[in-house]
């Protein structure tokens, strides 16, 4: 299956009620498949997280596989310290996660992004 | 000139990624990598022995649920019940230790919710393969918001052997579990209250 993450805008008190819908759902025995969702409070800090830089990084990891972030800013010609800078920002919202050997990855195949102009 | 190295460093040492982790980020708690699984691999081959058991002593062969479960440092003597068979066939098998209450858990649902000032709210759900008296609807959950500098502010989970409990600012106390919806606007208010600089 292939691994799927989405990501959206939206309020803390609404978010939180697939939390417990998920839960219910389990409680009374349906088989769940694995959910994941990333949500930021409003746009601007998801597009403050989620640049047109950052995306041509995601792209280019998840298509080389597990690399280091030295070899992943040679792929991308860019400087190293930016290029760690923007590692750690996707890695602190989930996006890009640690193999065991200390490489960097994207766990994901599918990014979702929902965007709602209006509600 | 012999023996003064050639560069010294002034600047700091400057680590790969800094110490703390952001976000447990990789840390799988109380569930280190592949647990799990060694739990099913000790049951299986325990199940393996006991049918090979039955099998050789012609009994019919029992259901596989109704092989004892077994847990960590149990040592499994699987010997012959009757006399003349005795030394043909005893062995014994150590379950090792470090497995003892991880039964298998699935991820079910993982959220991850960023702030503006870049403070983050998670909350995971993990479905259980068994029901226990702490933890009768077979969830186990983990409910956390921390600081951009991962500083955790508010926790709350169900961890094997401590229950409900919930930690804020390094504190821990027990959570009287009454439902979900009151564990997740407990949550929110505790949440709202840090951010409003209440806690």
């Amino acid at each position: 299956m292939k691994k799927q993450i989405k990501i959206g805008v939206g309020d803390a008190t609404t978010t939180a009620k697939e939390f417990i819908d998920i839960w219910k759902r389990a409680e009374s025995g349906e088989k769940i498949e694995e959910k994941q969702h990333l949500y930021f409070e409003n746009l601007e800090m998801l597009l403050k997280t989620l640049t047109t830089g950052r995306w041509a990084l995601l792209k280019i990891l998840r298509e080389n596989g597990p690399m280091s972030i030295r070899s992943l800013a040679n792929e991308l010609g860019r400087d190293y310290k930016n290029v760690h800078t923007d590692v750690r920002n996707l890695e602190y919202v989930g996006l890009i996660d640690h193999t065991d050997d200390g490489k960097i990855r994207v766990p994901w195949d599918v990014v979702e992004a929902k965007l709602m102009l209006a509600a | 000139m012999k023996g003064i190295p050639r560069k010294i460093c002034l600047r700091p040492h400057r680590l790969a990624r800094s110490r703390t982790p952001a976000f447990h980020a990789g840390s799988r708690g109380s569930n280190p990598l592949g647990d799990a699984n060694k739990t099913i691999k000790a049951q299986q081959t325990t199940a393996e022995l006991f049918l090979l058991r039955y099998k050789l002593l012609d009994i019919p062969t029992l259901h596989r649920d109704s092989i004892p479960r077994i847990g960590a440092g149990d040592a499994i003597k699987i010997s012959k019940t009757r006399r003349n068979l005795n030394r043909a066939f005893s062995f014994t098998l150590y379950i090792p230790y470090g497995i003892k209450h991880h039964m298998k858990s699935k991820l079910i649902y993982r959220e991850k919710f960023i702030y503006s000032d870049g403070s983050i709210r998670e909350m995971v759900l993990w479905q259980l393969s068994e029901k226990t008296p702490d933890r009768p609807h077979q969830l186990k959950y983990r409910l956390y918001y921390g600081l951009k500098d991962g500083t955790c502010i508010v926790r709350y989970d169900n961890e094997t052997g401590k229950g409900d409990h919930i930690h804020i600012k390094g504190i821990e106390k027990t959570y009287r579990f009454t439902d979900v919806e009151t564990l997740v606007a407990d949550f929110l208010e505790d949440i709202e209250n840090a951010r409003r600089g209440k806690i």
